[in-house]
Parts: structure tokens; sequence; C-alpha cells
């Protein structure tokens, strides 16, 4: 909050109360006073200001809810009616014009009324307007105010994010009468005042669900090749072997020659390798489920699913910096013959979830969410076993495996009153651990070995889901520590020694998935 | 009689200035506030307001709104002030109620 705002809000505040206490509601401005304080005035009074909504969805059961205003009354919750001091709030939900609005009936309960031409005089404000008449009660009519997945356009994360974008409207409601009491010892209630304050009452639902984005087939390391390749990385090859054979056709032809350029012909065969390889619309695209809706009373929307993109090449991002493995590995310099088999999932899970203002029994109106989630932030396993023989000189033997999951996993999460605030377990759960060693002997007289252990473990940033702030976002960051290897050497005639050496550094950022 | 009305008079809009005087700008002087504070007050009175807090009021949220806050569409002042079925004490109430709510809803935005 800026320093201007502030000083605006304060000003704000101060001078709404100052107006209150420092200028008569009944004196004339700028007249000198007139009367006498002891003339005698005909009874007119309240006791208090009734506010009934005959039609509430209390947690999506119909009900009835209620409060009454009183002058120096302390606030009781969780009792209907809820007792309010006067100036107090009484909270609702409502949903968009494109439905029926929500009525909340006022009534002013008086002592006794100096005549019924002027009082109680009731005034208020409700989405139509200000309203004031003379009357003992009133109906007021209530809906939210438009968010931006009301056009149905919206992303998703826009939907996704709209109820906490919005804040609650407030409006006013005031009954006045002279302040006459009945009885000399009685207490002047001229006006009591609250506030209607008007929650959405959009009730959201998402099912998320992502696929193995990296199934163990799809990450392989080949000792041909001397580096890592995906099975995207394949087909980019292979798109580029397509495009090459065009280019060579094109040249070797007179014909094609006349009928248009190299680049034409090239990107004619490449695109039609891409539509034979799935290029165009990656298969796991289809296997993502991700289904918000938002249901305004009667109306339903559902947002549509371009945004989860972003995510899918977030992750596609994290494949290629899992890839970095191969940095530590290469360091074993192990030779040729050696094969490794490492599988990998990023990301496969389902998250559940359904949220939304919703009212409660009393007065109050609170953000209700239930749900759960399962993802599985990396799963992997890996499995190397290679020998090496020489002359039957030497002799080595390599073994690495391991296997682990991190995981996000909060089954059911729920609110469902105002007075408690469930907390899911936010870190990552579990850690991929891998060890290994590498054994050797030069004939009989040396014999060494190498033993090492490396584990990834996962952390979050300002991660939340299924909280009061959102239902998902932060990071979560995923690290690999650093791999220390145990180096033994064993000489026959002088005995063995241990040293510790770095096989590869940790990195703190080996992959980032970035929710907000 | 006229001295001491215009004696109240002075006093009121004494009263006001004081009100006010925080939310006018630094550079302003203390007779263009007052000047501000008489013409504030009698459109007060075209618009009805007769009481010393309905008037006070206006005046407020001329101060701090600016001088045009009855025009403008952006907050629900203009819609208090041409309400029909509202009295004077009723206005003045909803137009306290919208200026100490503005002054929260800009603070939200900021």
């Amino acid at each position: 909050m800026g320093n201007k705002k502030r000083k605006k809000k304060k000003k704000g505040n101060q001078l709404a109360s100052n107006l209150r206490t420092g200028f008569s509601p009944t004196q004339q401005a700028g007249a000198p006073a007139r009367g006498c304080p002891l003339k005698k005035t005909k009874p007119c009074n309240l006791k208090l200001l009734r506010l009934t909504e005959p039609v509430a969805d209390i947690s999506g059961k119909p009900g009835t809810r209620s409060a009454e205003v009183r002058l120096g009354q302390t606030t009781t919750h969780r009792c209907c009616p809820a007792l309010l001091d006067s100036g107090g709030v009484f909270q609702i939900t409502a949903q968009s014009d494109a439905n029926p609005p929500r009525t909340l009936k006022v009534e002013a309960v008086t002592e006794a009324i100096c005549s019924g031409a002027t009082h109680p005089e009731l005034a208020a404000m409700d989405s139509a307007g200000a309203h004031g008449l003379v009357a003992k009660q009133t109906t007021l009519k209530f809906s939210r105010m438009p968010m931006s997945g009301d056009s149905g356009l919206a992303g998703l994360w826009v939907v996704l994010n709209s109820v906490f974008q919005q804040s609650p409207v407030d409006y006013f409601v005031s009954a006045a009468t002279c302040g006459c009491p009945a009885s000399p010892s009685g207490t002047a209630v001229a006006d009591l005042r609250c506030v209607v304050q008007v929650f959405p009452a959009d009730v959201y639902e998402l099912e998320f669900s992502l696929p193995a984005l990296l199934k163990p087939e799809a990450l392989s390391y080949e000792k041909k090749s001397e580096e890592w390749e995906t099975v995207k990385d394949q087909k980019k090859k292979e798109i580029e072997a397509a495009g090459d054979l065009a280019s060579e056709e094109y040249k070797s032809s007179a014909a094609l020659q006349q009928t248009g350029s190299e680049g034409e012909f090239r990107s004619f065969f490449e695109d039609l390798k891409k539509k034979q390889l799935g290029e165009e619309d990656p298969k796991y695209y289809d296997e993502i489920t991700v289904k918000l809706t938002q249901k305004d009373g009667s109306r339903s929307l559902e947002a549509p699913v371009q945004d989860i993109i972003n995510l899918i090449r977030a992750i596609d991002n994290a494949e290629y910096a899992f890839k970095q493995i191969q940095d530590w590995i290469e360091n074993f310099q192990v030779g040729p013959g050696v094969s490794f088999k490492v599988e990998c999932q990023f990301l496969a899970g389902r998250v559940s979830a359904k949220w939304g203002y919703t009212e409660y029994t009393d007065d109050r109106v609170f953000f209700a969410y239930a749900g759960g989630i399962k993802i599985d932030l990396i799963k992997a396993s890996m499995d190397v076993n290679a020998g090496w023989k020489c002359a039957g000189l030497a002799d080595a033997f390599l073994f690495i495996n391991g296997e682990g999951t991190i995981s996000f996993n909060a089954p059911e999460i729920a609110k469902e009153s105002p007075d408690e605030a469930p907390k899911a377990s936010l870190k990552p759960e579990g850690e991929l651990k891998l060890s290994g060693g590498v054994q050797g002997a030069l004939g009989w007289i040396i014999t060494g070995s190498v033993k090492f252990e490396v584990a990834f473990k996962a952390d979050t940033e300002d991660f939340k889901v299924l909280c009061d702030d959102g239902i998902f976002g932060g990071k979560v960051v995923i690290s690999r520590e650093p791999v220390f290897g145990q180096f033994t050497v064993t000489l026959r005639l002088w005995g063995s020694k241990t040293h510790q050496i770095v096989v590869a550094k940790g990195n703190p950022n080996l992959a980032e998935f970035d929710l907000s | 009689m006229a001295a001491l009305a215009e004696y109240a008079d002075q006093c009121y809009l004494d009263r006001l200035v004081s009100l006010v005087s925080d939310s006018a700008p630094p550079e302003e002087s203390p007779s263009s506030v007052r000047e501000r504070c008489r013409e504030l007050v009698r459109r007060a009175r075209c618009c009805g307001f007769s009481t010393e807090f309905e008037v006070a009021t206006y005046v407020a949220c001329g101060f701090v709104e600016g001088m045009d806050f009855d025009q403008r569409d952006d907050r629900r002042y203009r819609s208090v002030l041409e309400s029909a079925g509202l009295s004077a004490r009723s206005k003045a109430e909803m137009l306290a109620f919208v200026l100490d709510n503005a002054a929260e809803e800009d603070a939200d935005e900021d």
C-alpha cells in the first residue's frame, strides 16, 4: 500500500468519524441554536434493525439467516439471529446478474413512532442503487459484481484466480427515527446502521490430471550417440533428415526446380514428416485432463485449457534439465560397452478441488474449499551393472542403482466453517536416492573401489495449494545434492588408503516448476 | 438577530475549515480553503442539505474526492445524490459511508 493511498484511507476514515461526532444531525447548519432542549416531544425511538435472508445458501443447503442490529450490542457470532452493534457487517453471497438476485429483508423494529408520515425512515443501497422510504420494512436485491471469467473467454489461470481478486462490495443500510425514547430513562436510538457485504457465490471445481510427461522410454541413453536423446530429439533429427533428402532431390531434378523453390519443397517434406511423427499434436497434450468449472447459480462456465500449455512447456524444460544427470555419469569414464537404464517421470498425478465463498449459519461468509492432491513431482529409477576386463590382468565392475519418488500428497483437505483453518502438508515428501560404486583390480597387487551416493530432493517457494490465499501457486524446485565418492585403494604390500572425492557438484536448481 | 446569525455562520465555517484542513493540499492558502468551503456549503444547500451533519458531509466529500465528486460516475456519490426517495439525512449518511468505503477501496487497489 502506497503512502499516498494510506494517507487518503486514514483521511477518509477519520473524516467520517469526525463528521458523526462533531456535527449535529438535527441542528441547522450555520444557524443559532433554537428551541428549548427541555421541550417535550412525541416518543419516536428505534429498538433494533433486523436483517433476514429468507433463501440463504448455507454451504449449498437452503436455509434462513438473520441478524439483529442494536445500539451498543456486543457482536455475537455462531447464533441465529447473529447480534451486531450499529455499524456492524452482515455478509452474504450473491450470484451474477445472469441469475435471480439474492434478497434481503430489512426491518426496523421501533419502540414508538411520532407519525407514520416521516418515521421510521429506511435508507439502503443494493445492486440497483440507493433507496429511501418511510416504512417498517423493505426488501433489497443483490447481485455480485462482474468477474473476469464471466465472458467465458478468460484463460484458465484468470478464472482460477478471479474469485481471489474480487473484493467484497459493501452496501449501506440504515433506519432513522426522532430518537425520543418512550420513557425518560430510556436510551435514545435515533438511527441504526449496518453494512451488507456481498461476496461472489460462484463455486469452482477443478479436475486436473497429468500423465507422466516423461515416460520411461522417452529418455534413454545410447552410447553410440554419445549424448542423451529424448523421443523429441529423435523426431527432430528425422524431420531434418527428411528435409535434407528433399533438398537433395530438388537439386538433382530440373523438373522440380521449375515448380518452386528449394525452401518450399523442403518445408513441404518436413511438414509431411512432422505429421507422420505426430509432432504437430504431441500425444501427451491429449492425455492431459483439465476441467475448471465455474458454477454461477444456474450458469456453468468452463475455462479454456490453453494456459496449461505454459505448464507443459515448463515441464519440457525440466526434461532437459534432468538430462544434466549425464554430467556426473560421464565423470566415471568407465569406457566402452557400458549401457544405462534410466527411467524417470515428471509431474504425474491428479488434483481435484472445489472452492468458493459460502454463507455460514450466522452473519458471516467464509471461503470454503475441499479437495485432494496427489502429484509425483519426480519418479525415477536407475539400474546399471557393467563389467570390464583387460587381458586377464585387470578388471573393473561398475554398479549404480536406486529409485525413489518425490511427491505431494494431500488426500483430503476441507474447510467447512469460518472458525477452522485446516492446513495441508505443503512440503514435498520423499527423495530419490541413487547409490553405486566401481570396484577394480590390477592383477593381484592393487585393488580399488569407489562408492558414492546421490540424492535428489524437492523444495517449494511460496507454494500454496487449497488454502485461503489460493488453490495453486508458487514454485517447486528440484535439486541434486553434491555427489561424494569414497575412493579406496589397497596395495598388498603397503595397506589401504581412503579418500573422499567430489564426483559431481550439487545442482540446487535442477528443475523448476512455476505454477503461479 | 442578524449579527447572531452571521456569527453562527462564521463559527460553522470555522469548524468546516478545521474538519477539512488535513485534506486540502499543503500549498492551498487558508483563505482559499475557506472560500472552497463556502462554495461547497452553497452547493450542499442547493441539494437540500440543511443540518450541520448533512452540509459538513457534502463539504468533506468535495475536499477528499474533488470538487466534481457529485458528477463522477466511478463512485456512488452521484447515484446517492440523485436518488429521489432519500431524505437529506439519509443521503448524507450514505455519502459519509461511500466516503469511508471509497478510501478503503483506493487503499485496496494500491
